[in-house]
Order: C-alpha cells, then sequence, then structure tokens
C-alpha cells in the first residue's frame, strides 16, 4: 500500500489541524485511593487489563471519600475546578501552538456531557473565557472534535469553513460516578481538549477523512443521566471496547497508508489493542498513542487529547487513524495525515 | 436552495394563568404581568399542585412528576412535521436537535428523539437554546449540496417550567414548555424557501441568561431584555436594506420572550399587528421552539409570495435571523 505523497494529501486534505491542546484536572485518584474506599476488587480485576494507574478528578477526594458521590447534583457544589476551566486550558494551548490569539478564532463549536449549567452551550463559556464575540454554539453527541466536529466541518462548502474554528471538548464524568459501587469509578477521568481547525490555511495535520455514526438501538449502553449517576457497567465495557474495533477497521479500510508509517489513538477502554490484528494488520504497542492510564476514560475529550499530548513526537508523512466509541451510541475515526514534523 | 417543507409543534396542556400566579402571593398580580409581560397563560409539564406545594424549589423532583419530557414533546413535534411534510420516518436523513432542559445530557436530544422515531441515522444535537432555529437554518445552509441528505430532521424542545423558582415573581411569568420541529431539504421543494439566514453570537455576555443543570433559570432580566428588542430591529433593518420587505404583505415573528417586548419591535418598525405572528401570550416563552411554534402554528395561513422574516435572540448571548419566501 503506497502513502499519499505530500503534495497530493495537501490538496486532497480541505481541513487542517493547526493546533491541538490538552487539560487534566489538578487532583488525580489512584488505585490506592480507590481500594481504600472500598473498591478494592474493582482494582484488582480491572487493573493489569486496562492499565489506568489514576484518573484525573475536578472532585475533592475528602468529598469522595466521605460521600462516595452518592448524590451527583451536589458534586458540581464542591468541585473545585468546572469543566469550563478544562476547556478554557485546552483551548489556550491549541491556540498557542497554532500561533494565533483568541481575537483570530472565528468561530467556536463545543461539547460537554456533564455540563455544570444546560444552557449556554459549553462553547459560548469558553467564548466567554476568551473573552471574544463571535459564533459559538454546541454541537454534541458524546463524540467531540474527532470525529463529530471534524466529520460536520467536512460536510461544509469551503468557502463556509470558519477561517479558524476552535474545536473544544471537555466532561467530568466523575461527577456522575459512583463511587460505593460499581466500575465506572475505576473507567472514568475528567478532561478536556481542543483543537484550531481551518480550511483556509494549512497546518500540522491534514485530515484526510473523518467519519461520525450512531448506533441509535444501543443508546442503553452509556447514559449521563442529569440527575443520578452514569450507568457505566460491565455490558458498556464491553459495547465500547467491540465498537472501537469496528471502527479501527473501518478507518484502516479507507486508509492506504504503510503499516509502519501509521498510528493509531484509540481509547483503549476495556483492554489494550496491542499485539491484536485488525484487518490483517498486527498493532504493534509502537503504534498505539494511549495514555488512559494516566488518565482514565474521558468520553470523547480522549483522542484529541492524545493528538495534543503527542504533538511534538509525529515524523511528515506518518498518517494518524484517531477512533472513538462512546455514548450514543456514538462512534467513528478521523484519518489525519502529518504535514509536518 | 434550501426549503421548508413540513413544520409541526408539541405542547403540554396544564395552563398556569396570571390568577394562578398571584394566588402563589410572591408579590405579583395578575395585572402587572398583563401589563408588564403580556403573557395571560403558559403551558406547562408540571401538576398545577405540585407548584402551589413545592414551588419548584427542588427541580429533581420535577423530573419525576412532569406529565411529558422534552424528549416526548420531540418526537411528537416531529412527527406532526413529517406527517405535514408527506414524509415517512425512513426518509428522513439526518436528525438535529436543541434542548435547554434535557433530562439526559448524554446521549444527545436528537439521538434520544430519532431513537423513539425509530430512526437509523445520524443524529447529534446543535444548540445554542432561543435562537435555534436560525442557527439549524443557517448551518444546513452552509452544507454541500451534496453531503445534505434528502431530508433533515430539526428539532427544538424545552421544559423551562421545570427549572423555574415559582417563589421568584418573575420568571413565573414567563415560562412555558413546548416543542417545535421543521423539515428542511435541499433537494424537494417546500413552502418556504430560505433566501437569508445569519447566526452570530456574544459569549461575552454567556451568564446574562443561565439555566443550572440542577437547578433553576436566572437571568440579568433588564439588560437582556433592552438588548434583545435592540438586537432585533438591528436584524430586521438588516433584512429590510437587503431586502424588498412589504409589511402590508410580509409577515415577522420575533423570539417569544414577552409581548411587550414584541410590541417595541414591531412599533419601531412599523409592522402592523395582523402581521406580527405570535403565541406568547397563551403558551408563554418556550426558548428555542418559540419562533418556530409560531410559524408551525400559522402554517396554512401561510400565502405564496409572501416574505417570512424570524428575528430571535437568546441566550449565549446568541442572534440570528431567516428571510424565508413562501413558494
Amino acid at each position: 500500500m503506497a502513502s499519499f505523497p505530500l503534495i497530493f494529501t495537501r490538496r486532497i486534505a480541505v481541513l487542517h489541524i493547526l493546533g491541538a491542546g490538552f487539560a487534566n484536572p489538578r487532583a488525580c485518584i489512584d488505585n490506592k485511593f480507590l481500594a481504600e474506599i472500598g473498591l478494592g476488587s474493582v482494582v484488582t480485576e480491572f487493573q493489569m487489563s486496562s492499565g489506568i494507574v489514576t484518573r484525573g478528578t475536578i472532585l475533592p477526594l475528602d468529598y469522595i471519600r466521605e460521600t462516595k458521590n452518592q448524590n451527583p447534583h451536589e458534586a458540581s457544589k464542591v468541585a473545585t475546578e468546572s469543566p469550563t476551566d478544562l476547556a478554557f486550558a485546552a483551548a489556550t494551548m491549541a491556540l498557542e501552538r497554532a500561533g494565533i490569539t483568541p481575537q483570530q478564532i472565528s468561530c467556536i463549536i463545543g461539547e460537554s456531557s456533564t455540563p455544570f449549567q444546560s444552557t449556554p452551550s459549553e462553547a459560548q463559556r469558553v467564548g466567554e473565557k476568551l473573552g471574544i464575540k463571535v459564533p459559538a454554539y454546541d454541537v454534541a453527541a458524546s463524540a467531540g472534535p474527532i470525529p463529530l466536529h471534524l466529520h460536520l466541518l467536512n460536510q461544509l462548502r469551503p468557502e463556509k469553513v470558519p477561517e479558524y474554528c476552535l474545536c473544544i471538548v471537555t466532561h467530568a464524568p466523575t461527577t456522575r460516578a459512583n463511587y460505593a459501587d460499581g466500575i465506572g469509578a475505576f473507567f472514568l477521568g475528567d478532561g478536556a481538549a481542543a483543537l484550531v481547525v481551518s480550511a483556509k490555511h494549512t497546518g500540522k495535520f491534514g485530515v484526510i477523512d473523518a467519519e461520525f455514526q450512531n448506533d441509535l438501538q444501543a443508546m442503553g449502553t452509556l447514559q449521563f443521566d442529569s440527575y443520578v449517576h452514569a450507568n457505566f457497567d460491565r455490558k458498556t465495557l464491553s459495547v465500547l471496547t467491540e465498537m472501537q474495533k469496528k471502527t479501527l477497521s473501518d478507518a484502516m479500510k479507507r486508509c492506504s497508508a504503510r503499516p509502519e508509517s501509521l498510528k493509531i489513538i484509540a481509547n483503549e477502554v476495556g483492554s489494550t489493542l496491542a499485539n491484536q490484528e485488525i484487518n490483517g494488520v498486527h498493532l504493534s504497542a509502537a503504534m498505539l498513542l494511549s495514555e488512559h492510564r494516566e488518565s482514565g476514560f474521558t468520553l470523547s475529550s480522549g483522542p484529541v487529547a492524545e493528538l495534543a499530548r503527542n504533538w511534538g513526537k509525529f515524523k511528515a508523512g506518518e498518517t494518524i487513524i484517531c477512533t472513538y466509541a462512546g455514548a450514543g451510541l456514538s462512534y467513528g475515526n478521523a484519518i489525519l495525515k502529518v504535514m509536518e514534523g | 436552495m434550501l426549503h421548508v417543507v413540513g413544520m409541526g409543534v408539541s405542547h403540554p396542556t396544564t395552563k398556569i394563568d396570571n390568577k394562578f400566579l398571584e394566588d402563589l402571593q410572591v408579590g405579583t398580580t395578575a395585572e402587572w404581568i398583563t401589563e408588564k409581560i403580556g403573557i395571560q397563560t403558559r403551558l406547562s409539564t408540571l401538576p398545577l399542585d405540585y407548584i402551589r406545594s413545592t414551588r419548584n424549589q427542588n427541580p429533581a423532583e420535577a423530573v419525576k412528576i412532569a406529565s411529558m419530557t422534552p424528549t416526548q414533546m420531540g418526537v411528537n413535534a416531529a412527527r406532526m412535521a413529517m406527517e405535514r411534510a408527506g414524509v415517512k420516518p425512513e426518509q428522513i436523513g439526518m436528525v438535529i436537535a436543541n434542548c435547554c432542559t434535557p433530562c439526559q445530557t448524554a446521549p444527545a436530544e436528537a439521538q434520544r428523539i430519532a431513537g423513539e422515531l425509530g430512526l437509523k441515522v445520524k443524529a447529534f444535537d446543535v444548540f445554542t437554546a432561543c435562537p435555534v432555529f436560525a442557527l439549524h437554518i443557517d448551518l444546513l445552509n452552509s452544507f454541500r449540496e451534496d453531503k445534505l441528505p434528502e431530508f433533515t430532521l430539526c428539532v427544538s424542545t424545552a421544559a423551562l417550567t421545570q427549572h423555574v423558582n415559582y417563589n421568584d415573581r418573575s420568571d413565573g411569568a414567563i415560562w412555558g414548555d413546548g416543542a417545535a420541529a421543521w423539515i428542511v431539504s435541499s433537494k424537494q421543494p417546500g413552502k418556504l424557501k430560505v433566501l437569508d439566514s445569519l447566526f452570530h453570537a456574544d459569549p461575552t455576555r454567556s451568564q446574562a441568561v443561565v439555566v443550572d443543570t440542577w437547578g433553576h433559570f436566572r437571568q440579568d432580566g433588564r439588560a437582556v431584555r433592552d438588548f434583545s428588542v435592540r438586537q432585533t430591529v438591528r436584524l430586521i433593518r438588516a433584512i429590510e436594506e437587503k431586502f424588498e420587505i412589504d409589511w402590508n404583505r410580509d409577515v415577522f415573528i420575533g423570539h417569544q420572550a414577552n409581548l411587550t417586548m414584541l410590541r417595541q419591535i414591531t412599533e419601531n418598525r412599523g409592522i402592523p399587528e395582523s402581521n406580527h405572528w405570535h403565541n406568547v401570550t397563551h403558551i408563554g416563552n418556550q426558548a428555542g421552539a418559540s419562533a418556530p411554534a409560531v410559524l408551525a402554528m400559522h402554517w396554512d395561513q401561510i400565502k405564496p409570495g409572501q416574505k417570512v422574516i424570524v428575528a430571535v435572540v437568546g441566550a449565549g448571548l446568541s442572534w440570528g435571523s431567516i428571510v424565508f419566501e413562501a413558494v
């Protein structure tokens, strides 16, 4: 399989990613803490297969220890940071990497599955922190900038894509986790990420393709009810793991990159993809980029956060496949070409 | 060219009238509400007894006893829109939705509505609260024609009364619950052709109108009211400069915040009451469903050749406009 020459790639990649950022909360829940509050059996069951050792939280550890977050709508009152704070930090990093100021942003698209306010939109809250007056609205299906926002921007006429579009995603699922029971407490972590995207300027990544899909019959797999705990359980894990493989397989079929120039970012929620075979391609550990071990399952901020964490590590000519599966049941992928090392 | 081929609405049936609000004894009177806000009744998913006894101090309880969810209202509105459009559910290619008061923050409201309709299509929320009619039309108007499905279902739904603090004398008078749906096509002609659309925002004022996910609605009433009137007038003026508008033939629909504000706008632009369509007086402010609900409820009164100008301002702060021409 031949990879795309860079010049050809520039022409067929309408969208470019100019900057990416990520943000994690200051506080961290490690496996020792979970064992101490009574979730030792869950830790024992999943720490080896998932590899997760810590996950970020906007909640004070004392609050989790004392209340086990039995009343999720109290969580926002005690949180030391908000999902919007995290999104703002991620956006700031993305803008810096893109080399643009907030005033140059022409549009903000946002998403949060755990907003502290159901109105206004997360995009508008982030816009307020950035101090800018631009069109801002949420595009949400718990699928984030990768794949949903890129998929949407790819549907627009090129002249309608904002010059610099800031795509932000932020989730604080620990505010909906049950720390007395269940496995959500082990897997869920808080985090935010952001992309600066343009159809008028080239950047570090060309977006070859971005596909968003959902399986509405599997909507019950993962839900964030406004007033009660998220229903993250073993079935959630199993379904998301399978959808992850399915969407990765779909992306690999559409991607003509050689395995040696391919990198994969997947939210390896349940178990690692390393040493598995997808479409006849052996996935080596070196191909897989994932720091879920330290941040947990941060929902749809995961793929963009990984891209941002590894920002300086990509080589020109490499192909990155980013995949995601989450609530909705939303799933999808993006195929990116590294334009600049 | 984008067309709206069908529209629908859904509202609960419980009426909160001004006498009920006066009897709550929170410092308001039926006369004050009528004079200052112009709303006579508003429709709610909440039982009157619940409001009377609890004043909805704990919105988490409201969700449990509400007669309808935002999703149910959205589904009902969508079914009406499809029937009017002569479109079967399996012909819908994409669903987008907007909800200020979701019972679940994930999956998306669009996914819940699409799931209830038995659809197997891409569904995601495109959300900005009140001005969403303009946002959805403007966004779909920006699609590459080959990327837009034959029919796209758009829905806006909200149950703001479930987030009202009925000890507050102003907020209880404003809000009603409801949903509106509109089906859009760039391939099939429909009753309304989209001539123009616009969406913009000033997020620096995003905290002027807030619905807490677990709590109550709050707003900087005076500032928002003044801005809404001024901005709506600006939007209409810009349309008048760009298009040939005859207010004896053409129709204006504003965001259904309150009748007093709408009258300030229509008086400023010389729009006769006969060509000012509204429903706020008997339904209340239905957030993003407001303006499209008005259009849906006047669907059979639209005359060929008429222009329908929608100008909406709301939370975000965001605003937008649409110029339709009736075919």
